[in-house]
């Protein structure tokens, strides 16, 4: 029951900052309430991993079940909120005007940001197809919603673009629940695994399912729109959005395609999944790498980073339960370390260009004297990303490469290897830029303190989570059974 | 022909009609419009497919459906309203090159 606190606590939260926040005590709420959240999620984060696994009922009225699927995925997914959820919100300032240098956000961000969280804690629970449905397309909206803050022409002709893909991609899942509803009789996940078969009926609307999702997770060739959202929307909002938005739909992929997947293996669906997530690394990276501002940059990385998540999907079919698992935790721990590392790489890039006052890569000469913490942060992220020991980007590579190894798959550590190269080459690029001595310039402004802390505790995190795994993998045992 | 496949093919036909405004249609009006179009499509043939009695499930799709696409269409109306006000355009201008910095 204590679980459905991660959705309740949120929004009350999401109510409570509708409030005036020029009132004294609107800081000390905040603060209070992302206590409260990190000492929830901890906690239950905690009970399942004593527990176990646990499908949750909640009853609605006299006959009504609604399920929720408190495990270890969930919850792993739901500390990733929680801890990303905190940085950003401590990193935009909770108190009105006392983060004098930085931009800030309107009020509007603080509801909005609170309600993300709350539908994004439903997304991780949810356990069957309505759940997820309303999940993901709350989550679209508030996310829509959010992207316009920015209040620049671009940022709007970016967030209608974002609204029609989700749309579309919405409208697709919809149907796609629908023809299994009429096949199944049943929405519910766990029910749909036990009856599953590969027919028609099945294969269409887990095709469709498939798609819309890919659709909101940006996955190539269906990215279009996320550079452009990211690069013009407000920093925070890009922190969250390409930490956790993004990682919803894939997560909600991830969902139906254990429940769903396995009559399809000998088809050609997981070969199709395999090669999307390899374009997806390919041509996000190189376009990352090509990139001469430091938001964009952030932005492809992102697209490459989805793919190695979904490079992992034929591997959760492997024949062997070990490989199977170790395809599982790679997958979640990549989330996990992918959402770490992006937000402070964001957060980061927002630092940057507070510092230097522009958004080109090519001006961030000097930095590296003048801001070291920001530098060291971008080194931990970016080690992180690359899949470097000791990070939590390598541990979850190498879970992921240990299945692969374990299937005969070559191909697979070639496109793991190459992609690690490819996104050294564009972290090391601004690392070479902020590093380089040049005698333009020797003034810049620095972000405040609470700022900096905030990126450098989360890429200290995944530092600490490549050098401790088993308190998170732990938790994934027996998941894709 | 059974009133299953009637309203299948109805709720198809209507998914074509907006799919195809949607996605040759330039005007931000007329795509929202299209969506809608599309959408009422789609939950007619999710009501078709899940058939008269099988419990409280596909309904509360269904009205999830409806409430998302109010929700959207009220959205996007909106931000069209400040996008026309703000760049003039009542389009979206062609996608930013990925390659070129602007």
């Amino acid at each position: 029951m204590m679980v459905t606190g991660l959705i309740a606590l949120p929004l009350l939260a999401a109510l409570l900052s509708l409030l005036p926040r020029q009132h004294p005590l609107w800081a000390w709420m905040q603060a209070l309430l992302l206590v409260a959240l990190n000492l929830l999620t901890l906690m239950l984060w905690h009970q399942v991993g004593a527990q176990g696994d646990a499908l949750i009922e909640v009853l609605l009225g006299a006959t009504t079940r609604w399920q929720l699927q408190a495990d270890g995925a969930a919850m792993t997914l739901a500390l990733l909120t929680c801890w990303v959820g905190t940085a950003t919100l401590v990193h935009t300032g909770l108190a009105h005007g006392g983060l004098r240098r930085s931009p800030g956000a309107p009020d509007a961000f603080w509801p909005l940001a609170w309600l993300l969280l709350a539908v994004l804690n439903l997304v991780w629970l949810g356990a069957d197809l309505l759940t997820l449905y309303i999940g993901v397309e709350v989550l679209g909206l508030v996310a829509v919603a959010m992207m316009t803050l920015s209040g620049k022409p671009e940022a709007l002709a970016a967030a209608l673009r974002y609204l029609f893909a989700t749309l579309l991609g919405s409208m697709a899942y919809l149907v796609g629940a629908g023809l299994l509803f009429a096949e199944y009789g049943t929405l519910s996940l766990p029910a749909l695994a036990e009856v599953a078969s590969a027919n028609a009926a099945t294969g269409t609307g887990f095709a469709l399912m498939l798609a819309g999702l890919a659709l909101k997770a940006a996955v190539f060739p269906l990215h279009g729109w996320l550079p452009a959202a990211h690069a013009n929307a407000l920093l925070p909002v890009s922190v969250l959005h390409s930490a956790l938005v993004v990682k919803a739909s894939v997560f909600v992929m991830m969902r139906h395609w254990l429940t769903l997947a396995p009559p399809f293996a000998d088809s050609a669906l997981p070969l199709l999944m395999a090669s999307l997530g390899t374009v997806a690394i390919l041509w996000g990276s190189v376009l990352a790498l090509r990139q001469t501002r430091l938001k964009l940059l952030v932005a492809w990385s992102t697209v490459a980073q989805t793919g190695y998540l979904l490079l992992a999907f034929p591997l959760l079919l492997a024949d062997d339960p070990l490989l199977r698992q170790l395809a599982y935790q790679g997958l979640i721990y990549q989330m996990l370390a992918h959402g770490l590392a992006k937000a402070a790489l964001f957060m980061v890039a927002g630092h940057l260009i507070t510092a230097t006052g522009s958004d080109r890569i090519s001006q961030l000469t000097g930095t590296g004297r003048h801001l070291p913490l920001t530098l060291l942060t971008l080194g931990l992220a970016g080690i992180s990303l690359m899949g470097m020991p000791p990070s939590a980007g390598f541990a979850a590579k190498w879970l992921m490469a240990s299945s692969a190894l374990g299937s005969g798959a070559i191909l697979w550590m070639v496109v793991l290897i190459a992609g690690g190269l490819l996104s050294a080459a564009y972290i090391l690029k601004l690392l070479r830029e902020a590093f380089r001595e040049g005698p333009e310039r020797d003034v810049f402004e620095h972000p405040p303190r609470l700022q900096k802390m905030s990126a450098f505790l989360l890429s200290l995190l995944t530092l600490l989570l490549g050098l401790s795994t088993l308190p998170v993998l732990s938790l994934l045992i027996g998941g894709a059974a | 022909m059974s009133v299953t496949d009637v309203w299948m093919i109805a709720g198809g036909g209507l998914m074509l009609i907006g799919l195809t405004g949607f996605l040759f249609a330039r005007h931000l009006l007329r795509r929202l419009l299209a969506f809608n179009i599309t959408g009422s499509g789609a939950l007619l043939m999710v009501l078709a497919l899940s058939g008269d009695d099988r419990g409280l499930a596909p309904a509360l799709l269904v009205l999830t459906g409806m409430l998302v696409a109010l929700g959207a269409t009220a959205l996007g109306l909106f931000l069209l309203r400040l996008w026309q006000q703000q760049s003039g355009h009542t389009d979206l201008p062609p996608p930013p090159d990925p390659d070129l910095d602007r």
